[in-house]
């Protein structure tokens, strides 16, 4: 046997091993003491015959398949790749499917007729109305961290007909938020995703604190929008333009929109002692406001 | 056996070959965002020397690949009693273990993932599983299209 042999022609497809035509002194076995006897030799050892070898599969092998494949392969377009911003325009649908491979009775898995489609909400290019309606028809597969709609198909037997159907889906969102349906002048402040601010019983309770502070105080002590007040004789939107009252707005909203933190808790307590000009006992002994 | 001249037999072609569409639009390629290996199997050797050759191969391809992510293995146990009767005490211990790797390859084309993909599972050993996951980006369905 030639040490320099081609190997790959003496051994082209996976075949079980043969001690008489594999020259490596290869030794297979496990034996009570290994230090005293060394594992069994090569020839006619069952042991090696009963495992998977990769003799078809050394370097020189796998060089002349993918020589011999590489025709079949494309270039993926690079601009897809450095520029996010234009893959997102392009292509901003992701579908997730998988297929298996394994020995049993049957060749198909029924696991891979599911169909997992991914869309970022801001790709679709709506307004708010047609934003908030497509939040309602979705529910909870809308994770707002990611901005992504989930939808999983599996309904279908096959994976096409799966696909098929996640398309119709996403058609029938898309023109669904579009349509301005005569019942949806109905919609109520109960109906809002989110709390908003502007309509709040907050809001009002702001506004006439404001106004009765500025007709009552004699000017010794002034919450910061009053001030406004009384410059701008009492207008309702020149209170709620104020920059502490803004600010206690945005911090408002965010509390009582997200989950309670210590941290939220805090940064809402500063803001309401910024609009009501109540110090803190520690760093100030004056008194608190009435 | 009765033997037909060839002239006498009336040979009729298949009914498929003639609703055969000869012009086919060539469809434009399909993009991937990730496609994911995972093999599972009972010898931990077989399935590194298989992930050593799928990291070559795609190498070899100029196919961006990851490196291999080796999950914690499955395990099946069972005992059994080791007497015919009594001594609950002294048992067998069964075990079976399924090993578990990953391997990602990252944004190739449609025609390339199908020539690696075929590729890898006609070498896939015995006794090992495989299940490839596909991410594959795509424009909105052409029934979108009109605004």
């Amino acid at each position: 046997m030639s040490p320099n042999q081609d190997w790959p022609s003496v051994w082209p497809a996976a075949a079980t091993y043969r001690s008489s035509v594999v020259p490596l002194p290869i030794r297979m076995g496990s034996r009570k003491y290994p230090e005293k006897r060394a594992p069994f030799k090569r020839v006619g050892n069952l042991e090696l015959l009963k495992i998977p070898n990769f003799l078809h599969l050394t370097p020189e092998h796998i060089k002349r398949h993918c020589e011999a494949i590489k025709k079949f392969c494309t270039p993926f377009p690079k601009e897809l790749i450095s520029d996010t911003k234009l893959a997102e325009k392009l292509c901003p649908v992701t579908v997730t499917y998988s297929d298996y491979l394994h020995q049993g009775t049957s060749l198909r898995d029924p696991r891979a007729r599911t169909n997992t489609i991914e869309v970022k909400l801001h790709s679709f290019g709506f307004n708010e109305h047609d934003n908030d309606k497509l939040r309602h028809l979705v529910g909870n597969r809308y994770n707002e961290e990611t901005d992504t709609i989930t939808i999983v198909t599996d309904r279908c037997h096959t994976r096409k007909q799966n696909r098929d159907y996640a398309d119709f889906l996403l058609t029938a969102l898309y023109y669904e938020s579009k349509k301005l349906e005569p019942w949806e002048e109905q919609k109520l402040r109960d109906d809002n995703i989110k709390i908003e601010f502007a309509g709040s019983k907050v809001e009002k309770r702001i506004i006439k604190l404001v106004e009765k502070v500025a007709e009552s105080l004699d000017g010794e002590k002034i919450l910061p929008a009053a001030e406004a007040v009384k410059n701008n004789e009492g207008n309702e939107k020149a209170i709620l333009q104020h920059p502490t009252v803004k600010e206690f707005a945005e911090t408002w909203y965010n509390y009582r929109n997200q989950k309670e933190t210590p941290e939220l808790t805090r940064s809402y307590e500063e803001r309401v002692r910024a609009l009501l000009g109540i110090k803190r006992l520690d760093s100030n002994k004056e008194e608190k406001k009435p | 056996m009765l033997r037909i001249p060839r002239s006498l037999l009336q040979i009729r072609p298949l009914a498929t070959q003639l609703t055969q569409s000869t012009s086919a639009q060539p469809k434009p390629d399909k993009l991937f965002k990730k496609i994911e290996f995972e093999v599972r199997g009972h010898d931990k050797a077989v399935l590194k020397s298989y992930m050593t050759f799928v990291q070559s191969a795609c190498g070899h391809l100029d196919i961006n690949y990851t490196e291999v992510e080796n999950l914690p293995y499955v395990r099946w146990v069972e005992w059994l009693l080791r007497s015919k009767f009594v001594h609950k005490k002294y048992k067998l211990h069964y075990e079976t273990r399924t090993y578990i790797k990953k391997c990602s390859v990252y944004y190739i084309t449609g025609s390339t993932a199908s020539t690696l993909v075929e590729y890898l599972q006609r070498q896939v050993p015995e006794g090992v599983g495989m299940k490839v996951t596909y991410n594959e980006i795509c424009a909105f369905p052409e029934t979108m299209s009109n605004k």
